[in-house]
């Protein structure tokens, strides 16, 4: 027996659940890696494909940050097509079309397969692979010399200069704010080149996809002045002390984000930690309401946080959390919390706590096994 | 412990009793008269769990412990979704008949019991699924079983 009692925190596991329910589900997951592997594939074997272009994920779905969208249940996930080509020698606009008639290739001669089964259209940056309940965006890219080895320049055809992006460093930099102790070992916050699916993850990981939902929820008919997800994330890692549970992780991260926006020159910053340049903010200077709805919203975050730490009862907690996050995902959240809870009792894993008779894990008196008799 | 054989159980002393559960719940307090055991004590089964007062009344004769909920009353969920697991009148029914005998300590066995049930209670309040398993095809799949993607 273990030496202390670990209480059961209802609404930590409930957060916890409930960003679970929102992630990526292991099937979808899975056949996102095929189609992945597949396109890879046959770029490696294209005659007409220099031999160095690399594919390869980014953004939340190599985090492991995904959220479901509100209302639907489609994924939008995001890869880089890399060329071997320096800047000088193309242009933007000829990249992108240069990567959309490979794919475009690719598909036409891989017809049977399942995974040329998508619609392939250009975005204002990438070109989107859509399949049943999943859209696979690439982005065009080159190495950006400035920044090695994994700096990159992407299109963006509303703007004239190419944009500067290092998706795996930083990606990399967030693993080793998510589990920190792996910074004394060899592993050293390794990021896979295939993400692998987990049902369990990190308290940060699961804290960004609950300020991510609650910040989809706030911005549902806002959409434009909606807060972008990797400035969430760079603050929410930042704010991360390297241990604590999901609901402590969101608690610090609503206390400490807006602190966390730096003024430079009277312009609102946010630094790519791993390009320190870059700032994730930049939009807020020629929409300074950006600025004001993202105070606005992490206020709201706070508050109604704070609120339902205070109350008691689940009932209440549950009936807050779903008004906040979604009726549906924190449902599931719950009961998928209650079927753990009996699991843990029927492996002889549940106690209470000696003195209070609360529930909890390790220290305590056993819940022995038995059953609750009347239908 | 005692023997589980028929006729062949120990019985605990019911003042012995007493004592475990005063003991495992400091601030509870009860009684025993006339082989008969009272005892009132404080539940919050979890940090975020209500407050429950809960009375365990005990006569050897009668076999099963009676266990009630003084305050605050439970609620049923909404029109025509009784309380699932109780006795008439709303009491916990913790345990099959054969799961508890008087050669057990209730300190031991009841008292976490207890805390389980107003716990599920509460799930059940907040989603209206019996998640505690127990009698009549109530046991909920178990975690794994039920992952969906």
């Amino acid at each position: 027996m273990t030496a202390t009692h670990i209480a059961l925190d209802p609404l930590d596991a409930l957060l916890d659940g409930t960003a679970a329910e929102l992630d990526l589900p292991r099937t979808l997951h899975e056949t996102a890696v095929h189609r992945y592997q597949d396109i890879g594939g046959w770029l490696a074997a294209d005659p007409v494909a220099p031999p160095s272009r690399l594919l390869y994920p980014q953004g939340s779905f190599l985090l492991g940050t995904v959220v479901a969208p509100i209302g639907g249940s489609d994924f939008d996930l995001d890869f880089v097509m890399q060329e071997p080509v320096m800047k000088e020698s193309i242009t933007q606009a000829e990249l992108k079309a240069r990567v959309g008639d490979t794919l475009h290739r690719q598909l036409r001669n891989h017809l049977e397969e399942p995974s040329a089964q998508a619609d392939c259209h250009e975005g204002r940056r990438c070109w989107t692979l859509t399949y049943p309940r999943l859209h696979l965006d690439v982005l065009p890219a080159i190495p950006d010399t400035d920044a090695p080895p994994t700096g990159i320049l992407l299109t963006d055809r509303d703007l004239r200069l190419w944009q500067h992006s290092d998706p795996r460093a930083y990606a990399t930099w967030f693993e080793q704010r998510s589990q920190p102790s792996l910074l004394f070992k060899e592993a050293r916050g390794r990021v896979e080149a295939v993400p692998v699916w987990s049902e369990y993850k990190s308290p940060l990981k699961r804290a960004v996809q609950v300020i991510k939902r609650h910040r989809d929820q706030f911005f549902a008919e806002d959409t434009d002045d909606r807060t972008p997800s990797i400035l969430i994330t760079t603050l929410v890692a930042r704010s991360y002390s390297g241990t604590g549970s999901v609901l402590e992780t969101v608690t610090a991260a609503t206390r400490q984000m807006a602190g966390l926006i730096e003024s430079r020159d009277g312009l609102w910053w946010v630094a790519n930690p791993v390009q320190p340049l870059e700032n994730f903010a930049d939009k807020w200077a020629t929409h300074p309401q950006r600025a004001a709805k993202f105070f606005r919203w992490v206020e709201a975050l706070r508050g109604e946080l704070a609120s339902i730490t205070s109350e008691v009862g689940l009932p209440t907690i549950v009936t807050r959390l779903a008004a906040y996050l979604g009726e549906e995902p924190v449902q599931k959240a719950a009961e998928a919390y209650g079927r753990r809870t009996y699991d843990q009792r029927k492996a002889g894993l549940l106690r209470v706590a000696s003195g209070t008779a609360a529930l909890g894990a390790g220290a305590g008196i056993k819940v022995r096994d038995h059953g609750f008799y009347g239908a | 412990m005692a023997s589980t054989a028929r006729n062949r159980i120990h019985a605990i002393n019911l003042q012995a009793q007493l004592l475990a559960l005063l003991k495992a719940i400091p601030g509870s307090s009860g009684t025993v008269r006339r082989s008969h055991l009272s005892w009132q004590a404080e539940f919050t089964p979890t940090t975020r769990s209500i407050t429950y007062r809960v009375q365990v009344s005990y006569c050897p004769a009668d076999r099963r412990p009676q266990v009630a909920v003084l305050s605050p009353p439970l609620t049923e969920r909404g029109e025509g979704q009784p309380i699932p697991h109780v006795f008439p009148g709303n009491r916990p029914c913790l345990h099959f008949g054969h799961e508890w005998n008087g050669g057990m300590w209730m300190n031991q066995t009841l008292v976490p019991w207890i805390s389980e049930w107003l716990f599920f209670y509460e799930l059940w309040l907040a989603t209206g699924t019996w998640l505690g398993g127990g009698h009549e095809g109530s046991k909920p799949r178990t975690a794994t079983e039920s992952r969906s993607d």
